[in-house]
């Protein structure tokens, strides 16, 4: 038996941490069902505002009965995946969402309310989560710029323990929409990595020719260097490029 | 005229309309309306207009409140028993109907006891589709706004009489906006209305808008309101833009949303643009 009211799925671009209220409650998200490997699908009878959000899909899930309004509030948050090590039965075993967001909060010293799993799948084990800023912190910004430094100095230093180890972690996309594995930044194929890539990362470095799959910094931009040198010379001796670079220079010059 | 957050009731009771099916000498050959929904609107216009911009009075200048009732109680129409206007080639006579400016956010409109006294079926109620000359960059952009589609009228202890009656004697129906892919349970289309009837009580209106900062800035249109079950995929376009800056349009346009939906149905919400935050 359901309640009457309309089921709403708002599809997300991302995953996002979101807080849904009825006349100013906070409704909570639904309980984690391990089966689905996501927070539990809408009763329809826990009254307007039910809610849950799903990770990787990243869809909210609302249900709203007639007459009733909800919000949806955003909550400030770094997106993290961790892939670790382990079995997706193991991970349950040992405590689930429960058990990791405990040791992701003593981990980085924070509230465990502050910590919010939004998908869990298999491969070995990967945990989408959410490090929520409190919603009165003044500065959030500066909250999640150090709990991203925090995680990163866990996980390179293998310090952050979640139950099984770590293979790759992520604080989600950046800007142009990329993560950046924490223990892999360069994106190096398994083969690379185990082939002992030699990697010189010093700007010009003199040891950049020590085999085929070296890169070296060096190297990028002088090939940068060689690769858009002829563009820019070109771009530079057009009549607009010219003009342009004389009204720079020239600001107040009447024509 | 309504507002944000109170909430505001359009009231009518006891009224009588007539439409006219007899010749007259000189006919008045304009398609018409007996009775027009009720908005509830953010701005009005005074009684005795003072400047020609207000007019014509009946033309809407301001979007939809989010609040807003209506309650039409007792109203008879009488005489529509022909949907055309006799003289008149090519127009047409209807009970009831929207405002023609009617663009952001038609309000539930209820009528209760309504009595139809010899109105022919088809002059009982016409809800336009949303012309596309609202369809530009100083209305609502490049598809037109979408609330005519979504107007949902319910019409309860309705009674029949008269020579000329209705082919159905329902007291309890509701007649919803022409969406073109899909109508709820129990819903058909009639062509002359431009609208489907429906005996469907759960039938209603689902509002959301966005309270980030950049609402009146930011377009996040089409939005698609679908159902995957029924393959229902109503698109949806936001207010118009009412506000005038000396001879332009002021490109502002409030982020809220109108969708005629099923209350005991399932829906998702596709935005084109990023998500309003909050």
């Amino acid at each position: 038996m359901t309640g009457a009211g309309v089921e709403l799925r708002i599809q997300y671009p991302e995953s996002s941490a979101f807080d849904v209220f009825v006349n100013n409650v906070e409704v909570q998200i639904n309980n984690w069902d391990t089966k689905i490997g996501a927070p539990g699908k809408l009763t329809k009878t826990a009254g307007c505002g039910e809610n849950r959000f799903v990770g990787v899909k990243n869809y909210m899930d609302v249900f709203v009965t007639p007459g009733c309004e909800f919000e949806i509030r955003p909550r400030n948050a770094v997106l993290t995946n961790v892939r670790m090590e382990w079995t997706l039965a193991a991970f349950y075993a040992d405590g689930g969402t429960s058990t990791f967001a405990d040791r992701i909060s003593a981990a980085l010293g924070i509230h465990k309310s502050r910590v919010k799993v939004v998908a869990v799948y298999e491969g070995s084990v990967i945990v989408q989560h959410l490090i929520m800023a409190e919603t009165t912190d003044a500065n959030p910004k500066a909250t999640l710029d150090a709990i991203k430094k925090s995680v990163t100095a866990k996980v390179l230093a293998e310090t952050l323990f979640l139950g099984g180890k770590i293979l790759s972690a992520d604080l989600g996309p950046d800007l142009f929409g990329v993560k950046t594995d924490i223990l892999n930044p360069l994106g190096l194929t398994p083969a690379q990595l185990a082939g002992g890539t030699q990697l010189d990362l010093t700007v010009g470095g003199a040891g950049g020719v020590a085999g085929s799959e070296e890169i070296s910094m060096g190297g990028v931009l002088a090939s940068l260097a060689l690769s858009l040198g002829p563009t820019l010379l070109f771009l530079s001796r057009t009549p607009a490029v010219i003009k342009l670079m004389d009204d720079l220079n020239n600001p107040n010059e009447e024509e | 005229m309504g507002t944000e957050t109170a909430k505001t009731v359009s009231k009518t009771e006891n009224i009588h309309v007539w439409g006219e099916d007899t010749a007259v000498k000189k006919p008045y050959c304009k398609t018409r309306n007996g009775f027009w929904f009720a908005g509830g609107l953010g701005g009005g216009k005074e009684l005795h207009p003072k400047s020609s911009s207000a007019l014509p009075v009946y033309k809407i200048k301001s979007a939809g409140v989010w609040r807003h009732t209506t309650d039409f109680k007792s109203i008879t129409f009488h005489d529509f028993a022909v949907p055309t206007i006799q003289g008149c080639s090519g127009t047409r006579q209807y009970a009831i109907g929207p405002n023609v400016g009617a663009s952001d956010h038609i309000h539930i409109q209820n009528f209760k006891n309504t009595v139809f006294d010899n109105v022919h079926e088809e002059s009982m109620i016409y809800i336009f589709d949303p012309p596309k000359s609202w369809a530009n960059p100083t209305d609502c952009g490049n598809f037109p706004c979408t609330a005519p589609q979504n107007a949902v009228v319910k019409f309860t202890g309705t009674t029949y009489k008269g020579a000329v009656k209705a082919s159905f004697t329902d007291a309890d129906f509701q007649a919803v906006g022409n969406y073109k892919s899909v109508m709820h349970d129990t819903c058909v289309k009639k062509d002359k209305w431009n609208a489907f009837f429906c005996k469907n009580t759960k039938i209603g209106i689902l509002k959301f808008d966005s309270l980030d900062g950049d609402t009146m800035d930011r377009s996040v249109q089409p939005v698609y309101i679908k159902n995957y079950s029924t393959g229902l995929v109503n698109k949806l376009n936001n207010d118009m833009d009412h506000c005038w800056d000396g001879v332009y349009t002021c490109q502002k346009r409030r982020t809220r949303f109108i969708a005629q939906v099923q209350t005991d149905k399932a829906y998702t919400i596709e935005y084109t643009g990023t998500p309003p935050g909050k």
